[in-house]
């Protein structure tokens, strides 16, 4: 350890060319799974931010919230099932204007009860329940604010006309790729009125609590986990499995790439390790000394790319579609350690077969 | 008498060439004891350096035995060979071959053995080889007569029996290879160990106690 740290001083230069391929690599990676990441919480994170873990659909809607359609009786099923704790939620995707103006903005609304524990997070301006008085308030993401809208503002649903007040912002809802707005079950069943004289109180999804989930067993629904709803969200599977692939791509071929550096090294010391292996300086402690060596050029490489990651993902616009998560990073270095490790093994073997010979007659 | 170190039993080493066999060692023989400081000399070519690897556990005869300290090295499997070499030999190589990376004292020091880790030792040896001044040094910043003394400090470090030089003075002027010649001899001398070294530099000949020489693979001594 002592030993490989000490060449590394010694070799600096050299060694800091290396590192810098390694940190421009890293930061390629990390910021690449920032965007794929930030890309994936704009198709899924109004869903996402809820915090319970269920959902109760039709059993023929294949997952997908916006397919499903449930009617009074099971609404009433539910709210026994769970003594009143679960919670409506209908979504529905439309267009916005601003008043005054005939651009429309892609909304997704997320029409739920005032006092259910779907109410989002506000960040600015109030809950629902703080805006009784308003006959059709909503909560629009904070995305909004960057078209100039602000708290007190009207806003028009363009196909029914129908307006809604803008009591507050939430931060980060998010629903494929378009911006979430909360709205109220009552708003919501007038806007499909408007839309359809004949609509018929229905309900998309009720969101169910963990504790309730054992039980909720009824005729023509299906219980489903918050991440099989996200992964059938249009669109998100095929993106995430595009990117993450590139990501893992990149991992490897950034850590093949230390692995074949250290295998260059390794060739011009050859006479070196010959003289060590001569000296008495057993297979344990060389392999010891590459490996201690290359998880210090990676480790290094890998933190500082971290910083730099994180630091850019906090100088970024909030607009920008970029989400790094900690947990996320962690593994990305650690698997990227990993397999830098596993390319020094190239290296390894090729110590293990020099001949201590070499370090005897003739010279180089 | 004093205790044998090393001792070459009639060692054969051939190589194929071409069609023809061809003898670097015939029937070899040798014997050093404790306190005995001999030269092998003979042109390039001559099968010194293979008799160094036989010697120096890195290559095994096609016949005859090599006993270091009393122990029949023919029964050694390679496998153990690393560890014999530790703790029974020391190299002196033909360039120093000293690690680029390190100061002067932690040249010493790497290969110190664990349970023979002894600052006091690696004090009295660079004293002794007149490089205490350079103990904190590069490598690249000794000359080539200090660097070749803290190599020769390295074979001395982890008290082996047996010395191995490979043409120490090759990469030195006549008068600091001859100054490095007569540190091994006096440190032979010294602490009593048993030294071979292999040259064909004829002028540093009157400081060792035996020479022979490498005629068509034989050993005359």
């Amino acid at each position: 350890m002592k030993l490989a740290w000490k060449e590394l001083v010694y070799n600096r230069k050299k060694y800091l060319l290396i590192e810098i391929v390694v940190v421009l690599l890293m930061f390629m990676v990390l910021f690449l799974s920032g965007l794929a990441s930030g890309l994936g919480r704009a198709v899924s994170s109004g869903i996402d931010n809820i915090s319970a873990e269920y959902f109760l659909i039709s059993d023929t809607a294949e997952n997908l919230i916006t397919v499903s359609s449930l009617d009074e009786t099971v609404y009433e099923q539910v709210m026994e099932m769970t003594d009143g704790n679960a919670a409506v939620l209908d979504i529905q995707r439309m267009y916005l204007m601003k008043d005054g103006d005939e651009e429309k903005l892609d909304i997704t609304y997320f029409a739920i009860t005032p006092d259910s524990f779907l109410q989002p997070k506000v960040q600015e301006g109030n809950e629902f329940v703080a805006a009784t008085g308003v006959e059709n308030p909503i909560i629009l993401d904070s995305d909004f604010r960057a078209e100039g809208i602000r708290v007190g503002d009207t806003v028009r649903d363009s196909s029914t006309k129908m307006e809604f007040m803008v009591v507050g912002f939430a931060e980060d809802q998010m629903y494929g790729h378009t911006s979430v707005g909360f709205i109220t079950t009552d708003s919501y069943t007038r806007l499909r009125k408007e839309l359809n004289p004949f609509y018929d109180q229905s309900y998309h999804a009720f969101v169910i609590p963990a504790e309730y989930a054992g039980k909720m067993k009824i005729e023509g629904t299906e219980l489903v986990p918050k991440t099989d709803i996200i992964n059938s969200l249009p669109g998100y599977t095929a993106e995430q499995t595009t990117i993450q692939m590139i990501i893992w791509v990149l991992v490897i071929a950034s850590a093949a790439i230390i692995g074949i550096f250290y295998y260059i090294i390794t060739l011009q010391r050859e006479k070196q390790f010959g003289v060590m292996k001569a000296i008495g300086l057993g297979m344990k402690k060389l392999s010891g000394m590459i490996c201690s060596q290359v998880c210090m050029v990676a480790g290094l490489g890998a933190v500082i790319a971290n910083i730099l990651a994180f630091g850019m993902s906090a100088a970024m616009p909030q607009t920008m579609p970029f989400y790094l998560s900690v947990s996320y990073a962690c593994i990305v270095t650690i698997a990227f350690i990993l397999i830098s490790l596993a390319g020094s093994l190239l290296s390894i073997r090729k110590i293990a077969r020099v001949d201590p010979i070499k370090s005897i007659g003739g010279a180089e | 008498m004093d205790k044998l170190v090393l001792e070459l039993k009639a060692v054969n080493k051939s190589y194929q060439d071409g069609k023809e066999k061809h003898y670097v060692l015939k029937n070899a023989t040798l014997k050093l004891r404790e306190g005995e400081f001999a030269a092998v000399v003979g042109p390039s070519g001559s099968g010194k350096s293979t008799l160094l690897a036989i010697s120096g556990m890195m290559l095994s005869p096609d016949s005859g035995s090599v006993y270091i300290n009393g122990a029949d090295m023919s029964k050694a499997r390679q496998k153990e060979w690393t560890k014999i070499r530790r703790e029974n030999i020391g190299f002196i190589f033909q360039n120093h071959q000293l690690l680029s990376y390190l100061r002067a004292e932690e040249q010493l020091a790497l290969f110190q053995e664990k349970d023979k880790k002894d600052s006091a030792f690696i004090d009295s040896m660079m004293k002794e080889l007149g490089i205490d001044k350079c103990r904190k040094q590069f490598p690249a910043q000794m000359s080539g007569g200090e660097k070749q003394r803290v190599a020769v400090a390295r074979a001395f470090i982890n008290d082996p029996a047996l010395i191995l030089a490979d043409e120490p003075t090759a990469s030195l002027d006549s008068e600091c290879g001859r100054q490095v010649v007569d540190m091994i001899r006096k440190e032979v001398k010294r602490q009593n160990k048993a030294a071979i070294m292999v040259t064909h530099d004829e002028r540093v000949l009157d400081l060792v106690d035996t020479i022979y020489r490498l005629e068509n693979g034989a050993l005359v001594r």
